[in-house]
């Protein structure tokens, strides 16, 4: 696994962090607010779908990252018990 | 509806049997039985683990959560689930490594090891047992309920559960794993088909989604922002719940052995995406039926509204196949999470193999029957007690994630304050300590203070090893 692609990956969960973050904030769960408007659905459901569809997005990211099994320079052959 | 519901019925109980039969005869080992040969694509993981995860408290109780509550639930559970997804593939990727390196036989067996401290599987153990028990049992009340309200003074609704339990119990002994995995199928398969008919149906009597939420605006403008008509969704509520949903995949065992039993890292990635994808497609009608019922039924009970949004405004064959897939929801979810607390247990007994298997099977009947005395006294209150469940076993997920993740794991100052924690939280749920701390809800408060602990604990045993 690159560098680069490690760095991405790390990048991707912390993106994943940020935006779990903005769901509990008043951008997407403003107290007593349902406007604006958008597909007619009030301002908590749609940006509560943006959230929910931006993590998905985010995880496929993480997964194109992430290296295969063979791939992974820890699994081959190195054993945990070897390195302890 | 009785006549569908007889031929749906038959239909699926056949495939049920021909699932234990095929299972029994593919089970070669005690591995076998327990694992499933782990071996799993994508697909078939994406199936078993949605069917797991989305259970009876989605297709019931998630919709009369929207219908109390608001569109603030959406929140609750599907902003958790997006967020699942990218740590199954995280921790999935360690935890995976993890067994491959010392074996995997259950959570509580691996955390053992990890640990070099018998006491961190066993505080794993008693925390899933005492957490998942209650989740077991809403899955088996919430059949029970919706029983009752189609054969009206039938059957009492202990004889149901105990019915559901037996029939259960029955094809998980046979067929271990591998038949709760192909009975997993059949249940995502038809929750995703009956959730979708019911909230086409019930936006259509609207004229479309703006007119739908139009009209609970009506109703009550509350249920269209957080906190809610009742105030529940305040944000550390919110905070607390998204961390009880997010680690389910490292403190729910069911959920954890299916990350284990899937072919390689490959699919295990695509099924993580997938079951992201799962989650919307099927919350989004969710949150169609809940809001219809705001509109339709605000003041009825949740008998009320389950019995006449699922079955009696719906036609003979809807109405059967949302029986059939509450029934396949409720199995497919409760019999996982008994065959894990069974296979949790096996991890952590020594001996000859067939006298463990042996004694592994008498504890699924036992925790079976536990699950059904609670059933029996529970509450109606199905999103509550699965939030419990929830929030009751996150306190063990910084224990697992550190052992996990960890070159080294931590100390057994984490298995003494995951302990304590338990304690603490099971003695706040019956009043002996307020769940209030000052402004701070007691369950995220113990959660935070847990990984505080994990986190120095782990630093400070890795920096040593170095």
């Amino acid at each position: 696994m690159t560098v680069c692609r490690k760095a991405g990956l790390y990048l991707v969960y912390a993106a994943a962090a940020l935006v779990s973050a903005i769901a509990f904030t008043p951008l997407v769960i403003p107290s007593g607010v349902i406007e604006p408007w958008l597909f007619g659905m009030p301002r908590t459901m749609w940006a509560g779908i943006v959230v929910t569809i931006t993590l998905v997005f985010l995880a496929s990211l993480a997964a194109k990252l992430s290296p295969t099994d063979a791939e992974d320079p820890e699994d081959a052959g190195r054993s945990e018990e070897s390195r302890a | 509806m009785i006549t569908w519901l007889w031929i749906l019925g038959s239909v699926y109980a056949a495939l049920l049997c021909l699932a234990a039969y095929v299972s029994w005869k593919r089970t070669k080992t005690a591995d076998d039985y327990v694992l499933a040969g782990s071996n799993l694509g994508a697909l078939v993981g994406l199936l078993t683990y949605a069917a797991t995860l989305f259970s009876t408290f989605t297709l019931m109780g998630m919709p009369d959560f929207f219908r109390t509550h608001g569109v603030g639930a959406w929140i609750f559970l599907a902003v958790s689930d997006g967020a699942q997804v990218v740590l199954i593939i995280w921790f999935g990727y360690h935890l995976r490594k993890r067994a491959r390196a010392r074996g995997f036989r259950g959570t509580a067996g691996l955390l053992g090891s990890l640990y070099d401290d018998k006491w961190a599987g066993y505080t794993y153990f008693g925390g899933v047992f005492l957490f998942l028990i209650p989740y077991v049992a809403i899955q088996i009340r919430g059949l029970a309920i919706f029983l009752e309200a189609i054969f009206p003074e039938a059957l009492p609704a202990w004889i149901w559960s105990a019915g559901i339990l037996a029939v259960m119990l029955l094809y998980s002994e046979i067929g271990g794993l591998r038949a709760i995995i192909y009975s997993d199928i059949l249940q995502g398969l038809t929750l995703l088909l009956v959730v979708w008919i019911v909230a086409v149906s019930s936006i259509m009597q609207f004229g479309g989604v703006g007119e739908l939420f139009a009209a609970a605006e009506a109703v009550d403008r509350q249920l269209l922002s957080t906190p809610g008509p009742q105030g529940l969704f305040t944000v550390q509520f919110l905070v607390a719940s998204f961390f009880g949903v997010l680690l389910l995949p490292a403190t729910q065992p069911q959920l954890t052995t299916r990350l284990i039993v899937i072919r390689n890292r490959k699919e295990l990635n695509r099924m993580a995406v997938s079951i992201g994808c799962f989650a919307i497609v099927i919350l989004i009608p969710v949150a169609a039926i809940g809001m219809y019922g705001a509109v339709r039924y605000p003041e009825a009970t949740t008998r009320e509204f389950l019995a006449n949004v699922l079955l009696f405004e719906q036609s003979g064959i809807v109405g059967a196949a949302c029986v059939v897939g509450l029934l396949t929801a409720a199995m497919s979810t409760a019999d996982s999470q008994i065959f894990a607390l069974g296979t949790e247990l096996r991890s952590l007994l020594s001996g000859e193999t067939t006298a463990v298997l042996k004694q592994t099977k008498r504890a699924i009947l036992g925790f079976g029957l536990v699950a059904l005395i609670f059933s029996v006294v529970s509450s109606d209150q199905l999103v509550l007690l699965a939030r419990v469940s929830f929030n009751g076993t996150a306190l063990v997920g910084p224990m697992v994630i550190a052992g996990v993740i960890c070159r080294r794991a931590p100390g057994r100052e984490v298995v003494v304050a995951t302990a304590v924690g338990l304690i603490l939280f099971i003695i706040s749920l019956v009043g002996l300590v307020p769940s209030l701390v000052g402004p701070a809800r007691l369950d995220l408060l113990l959660l935070v203070l847990l990984g505080i602990i994990t986190a120095v604990s782990s630093v400070i045993h890795n920096r040593r090893t170095a």
